[in-house]
């Protein structure tokens, strides 16, 4: 089942919620494609069941119907245990609210994954180190969540998202608590993971970011792909979705 | 596990006053607990020093109601001579004689005191059975029936400076205005009844107290102590047929070793249940602040136990911090209450020496009674928190993040 630089995907993932009497189709039957190195957004407004599509990717959730494909291993029937296990490892989270432990210093958040991994204390902190200089935070690695401007905060929590080297990034509106500014300088650091040829899966609800930054957009609607665009040449083009299954 | 350990101390950091109120919630139950329990003991080997006269040979006679308390108060009714030969009788008695318990007032350097004085039988069989059961003395000699006018006095007399002048061996003082002459000193016992005591002959006692043929209680030896509780039996019935008693209804009782300590043991596991209740009750109350601690805090907390659980938390991860907190928590009202309680021990024997005199309430805490409580309220407070723990590890992390 598994092909070259496959990373995740979706099959006919309908996940459905009880409200009452009434169910709640907060995904009908989607199927989303990810491979190595890709930039991919998805778009969509408030409601469409994007979210719930990224709780997928990110093996947060399991579907009530259809399967997930993580590195070509069907999670969608695993003991929440053993998803927790595969995310620590293959993906890092990035949270439109930062999502910073508040009691940890800022290498300690970013170690923070390593723990979970089993990491010796020191090859955890020169790891997290390392990440904080790289997005060019090694001056406030002892300072609190709390003691950080909201930009300084999200790029702790990218530098979190990279400490156990994961297949994919999600990242989940990162710049909607953020100003223009900032945004964009958090942007700039999610295009530089891209070049250096990191899987990032982006949600958003902004058109704008998923056209500048991403190479590929999944557009969704009431739980259903409504169109897949893809950027080859500059020049973005509409990608049948037969194509991609 | 050491970072889960760090990561829960920190979160206990955090929330400094809950935490604060919830560790002293413990600490009163634990203090509790380590001050009874040590006072407890001291309170058992005070009384088991009381009783280390004891003799597995000897029997005591006492009218009823003369109990516990200071000896000879509140005996109802004197026992006769005629009982004494009585009981001589009696298959397997050796020896059988009586004794007088009175108040005397001893007077020395113009400073007056009171003591209990105990009596000395007059035959020398008798008197070397009445000695028996004492220790060494301290100084000078035993006193016998040529020894007329001669004392024997307890530890106190010698060590304590009661008459603002130093008694020694050859002193005269006066017991209820008669001169004597101490001839000796016990050595020191446990029993604080027999260390302040004066040691009189019977006659001596019967002159000073115009008494005579009232003795307060009869001391009987048997010749074969395996036989004790039988002879006892047989001692019981001969005095209640002479008295015409009714069986159960004795105006006297009949004490062995054996029934003496039963009665002691009888009220020491009573206070040890009293002390066992409290100190349960303590430290459920105690837990149950632990577990509403942290019930709020993984109410609190869902979001951030959402980030961990996103960021690969396994459920174990969760609750071995949340455990870790709540053991905590437990450990710290341990240790707090552990040092609380051996201080108010500490003082309450100060009290006590204070008023019944030295050596005989003593603090002993041995090492389970310094770290066991600690460890018991670690593992109390893991127990408290399981529940709540076990609730945050198996949040939906999409459900806990949402929050």
């Amino acid at each position: 089942m598994k092909k070259r630089d496959e990373v995740i995907r979706l099959v006919d993932v309908k996940k459905y919620y009880q409200l009452g009497d009434s169910t709640v189709k907060a995904l009908d039957g989607i199927d989303i494609l990810v491979r190595r190195g890709e930039f991919i957004a998805i778009m969509g407004p408030s409601g469409s069941g994007k979210s719930t599509a990224m709780n997928m990717i990110g093996s947060l959730d399991t579907p009530t119907h259809g399967s997930v494909f993580l590195d070509g291993e069907d999670i969608s029937k695993l003991s929440e245990s053993r998803l927790a296990q595969l995310r620590g490892k293959k993906i890092g989270f990035i949270f439109q609210q930062f999502n910073l432990i508040p009691n940890l210093t800022a290498i300690e958040n970013v170690a923070l994954p390593l723990l979970f991994q089993g990491v010796d204390e020191s090859k955890r902190l020169i790891k997290a180190k390392n990440l904080l200089s790289l997005i060019e935070l090694e001056d406030r690695i002892n300072h609190y969540p709390n003691q950080l401007s909201g930009g300084q905060q999200q790029r702790v929590a990218i530098a979190r998202s990279l400490s156990n080297e994961p297949e994919v990034i999600l990242a989940d509106e990162p710049t909607g608590n953020l100003d223009t500014k900032t945004g964009k300088i958090v942007m700039d650091f999610l295009d530089n993971m891209h070049k250096q040829n990191k899987t990032i899966v982006m949600v958003t609800h902004d058109p704008n970011l998923a056209i500048q930054h991403a190479d590929k957009v999944y557009w969704i609607i009431d739980g259903k792909v409504s169109k897949i665009t893809q950027k080859q040449d500059g020049k973005w083009t509409q990608v049948k979705k037969q194509e991609m299954i | 596990m050491k970072d889960y350990f760090l990561i829960a101390w920190r979160n206990l950091l955090r929330r400094k006053l809950r935490s604060w109120l919830t560790i002293i919630g413990i600490f009163i139950g634990i203090a509790a607990v380590v001050a009874l329990i040590s006072l407890g003991q001291a309170l058992q080997t005070a009384v088991s020093s009381q009783f280390s006269d004891l003799e597995p040979d000897r029997i005591t006679l006492k009218n009823a109601d003369a109990g516990f308390g200071p000896p000879g108060t509140t005996a109802a009714e004197s026992l006769t001579n005629r009982e004494v030969k009585l009981i001589q009788k009696v298959t397997g008695v050796k020896e059988a004689y009586g004794i007088y318990l009175e108040p005397v007032i001893l007077e020395y350097n113009g400073v007056s005191t009171f003591s209990f004085a105990m009596s000395i039988p007059m035959d020398k069989t008798q008197q070397n059975l009445r000695y028996k059961a004492f220790d060494d003395l301290e100084k000078g000699n035993l006193i016998y029936s040529s020894n007329t006018r001669k004392i024997l006095l307890g530890i106190d007399f010698y060590k304590k400076n009661i008459f603002n002048r130093k008694l020694n061996v050859g002193t005269t003082i006066k017991i209820n205005n008669e001169d004597f002459k101490i001839n000796g000193f016990l050595g020191e016992t446990g029993a604080f009844t027999k260390n302040s005591a004066t040691y009189i002959l019977e006659k001596d006692l019967e002159d000073i107290t115009n008494q005579s043929d009232q003795y307060d209680l009869i001391q009987i030896y048997v010749d074969d102590q395996d036989n004790i509780d039988t002879i006892a039996k047989g001692i019981r019935d001969i005095v209640r047929k002479d008295r015409k008693d009714t069986e159960g209804e004795e105006s006297f009782s009949v004490e062995t070793a054996g029934t003496s300590l039963q009665n002691m043991n009888v009220i020491l596991s009573m206070v040890n249940i009293v002390v066992i209740a409290i100190a349960s009750m303590a430290i459920l109350i105690g837990s149950i602040g632990v577990a509403n601690n942290m019930f709020t805090s993984v109410l609190e907390r869902q979001n951030e136990i959402g980030i961990m659980k996103a960021i690969g938390a396994r459920n174990i991860s969760v609750m071995s911090i949340f455990l870790f907190e709540a053991g905590l928590l437990g450990l710290f009202g341990g240790i707090a209450g552990t040092l609380f309680g051996i201080l108010i021990a500490w003082g309450i024997t100060a009290i006590a020496t204070v008023f019944l005199g030295e050596g005989l309430f003593v603090l002993n805490l041995p090492l389970s009674l310094l770290l066991g409580p600690a460890l018991f309220s670690f593992v109390v407070g893991i127990i408290a928190g399981y529940i709540p723990a076990r609730q945050a590890s198996q949040l939906n992390p999409v459900e806990a993040l949402r929050k």
